[in-house]
């Protein structure tokens, strides 16, 4: 009877809950969709994740690398391209050789002489400018360009107070000697002789 | 019109209207579950929230062996007593005897009574016997599985029983 009576209690109870509902607050969902996109376990055999991330790795690795050296290159293409106005005073070619020094000789192998002038050794740049423009123009631009470090810069030169000797300027090679072509005249021989006519 | 089997389907395939179905379809008994095992909403939200995160993410563990709900259902109680086991309420246990004989034989009445109402009274007892009350009474698990299930012995779980029972009854004679 006592077995019946607690039966009868318990029953009432599970009753009493059999279709009971109430609301959740939006709240609760909102954060099982987050838990949801934030505890979402890699799945075996689906190696997707660890690709994913290694191959994220690998490009950034090679952008990184692609972009330090794209931003070398630009430093001396800007030095090298740089279009010199005529009226320009020559402390501001001056200046621009300055710049040059500034380049990492490991960053670019190929610059194998720089001709720099020393400040002090600017005498009078105005006067310079107002006597032969033309002249200054292209002697700075000898300073600029590596490719016309080969010339001999000292006879383009208009002050001698400038000049420095090409031997030494940093980087500078002894250029190879050039063997000399003989003339033509060299490889003629002339020899004469007495014959008799028969 | 989408069936369960449906459901689980897209679900598993991570479909987040698929999931956000199912979560409105059972939602709704599960806090109440929530609510019989603690003291508030919140803390049952709580719950009701970390234990649909489960249900997600073992889903594919679900063999139709039993409903949906009642699968749904065995995750969130588990949930609930994982919380509950972690704070240890069931210490200084009393003696079986001590409770035996203040249970009323009588009629309880409490199907007069709103479901919300039952909450408030379940919610008044003790930790410990509380969760013995609602694994016993309200979904039917032996003495010895709710032993099991709480790591604690048979005599413990009758003794909680019947101090809650008492407490209960006690509550449902003043109404």
């Amino acid at each position: 009877m006592e077995n019946t009576t607690n039966n009868s209690f318990e029953e009432q109870w599970q009753k009493a809950f059999d279709d009971a509902s109430l609301p959740p607050s939006e709240a609760v969902w909102e954060r099982i969709e987050l838990g949801l996109e934030t505890n979402i376990p890699p799945k075996s055999g689906n190696n997707s994740y660890y690709f994913g991330a290694i191959s994220a790795l690998v490009l950034g690795v090679g952008l990184w690398l692609f972009m330090s050296n794209n931003e070398a290159k630009k430093q001396v293409q800007v030095i090298e391209n740089k279009v010199i106005n005529p009226d320009e005073k020559i402390e501001k070619s001056a200046f621009k050789t300055e710049e040059k020094l500034i380049i990492n000789p490991k960053e670019n192998t190929q610059i194998k002489k720089i001709f720099v002038p020393k400040k002090e050794e600017i005498i009078e740049p105005e006067i310079i400018a107002k006597e032969n423009k033309v002249r200054i123009i292209n002697d700075s631009i000898d300073f600029m360009s590596p490719i016309m470090a080969t010339k001999k810069v000292n006879s383009e030169l208009t002050n001698p107070n400038i000049i420095i000797p090409i031997e030494q300027a940093p980087y500078y090679e002894i250029p190879k000697p050039v063997s000399k072509k003989k003339s033509i005249w060299d490889r003629v021989r002339i020899s004469g002789g007495v014959g008799v006519y028969q | 019109m989408e069936t369960e089997a449906q459901l689980i389907e897209a679900c598993l395939r991570n479909d987040r209207n698929a999931q956000r179905k199912l979560y409105n379809a059972y939602a709704g008994r599960m806090l109440v579950v929530c609510m019989r095992y603690v003291q508030n909403q919140a803390e049952a939200e709580d719950i009701l929230q970390e234990g649909f995160i489960k249900v997600f993410q073992n889903l594919d563990k679900f063999r139709a062996e039993s409903t949906l709900g009642s699968w749904i259902k065995r995750i969130v109680i588990n949930t609930a007593i994982n919380q509950i086991r972690s704070q240890k309420h069931f210490q200084d246990m009393d003696d079986v005897q001590e409770y035996e004989n203040q249970v009323s034989d009588n009629q309880s009445g409490i199907e007069t009574i709103h479901f919300q109402e039952l909450i408030e009274m379940i919610q008044k007892l003790p930790k410990g016997c509380r969760t013995v009350f609602n694994l016993f009474a309200v979904e039917g698990y032996k003495h010895h599985e709710i032993a099991q299930m709480l790591n604690i012995t048979e005599g413990t779980s009758k003794s909680q029983y019947s101090r809650a029972k008492a407490i209960l009854q006690g509550i449902l004679s003043v109404k």
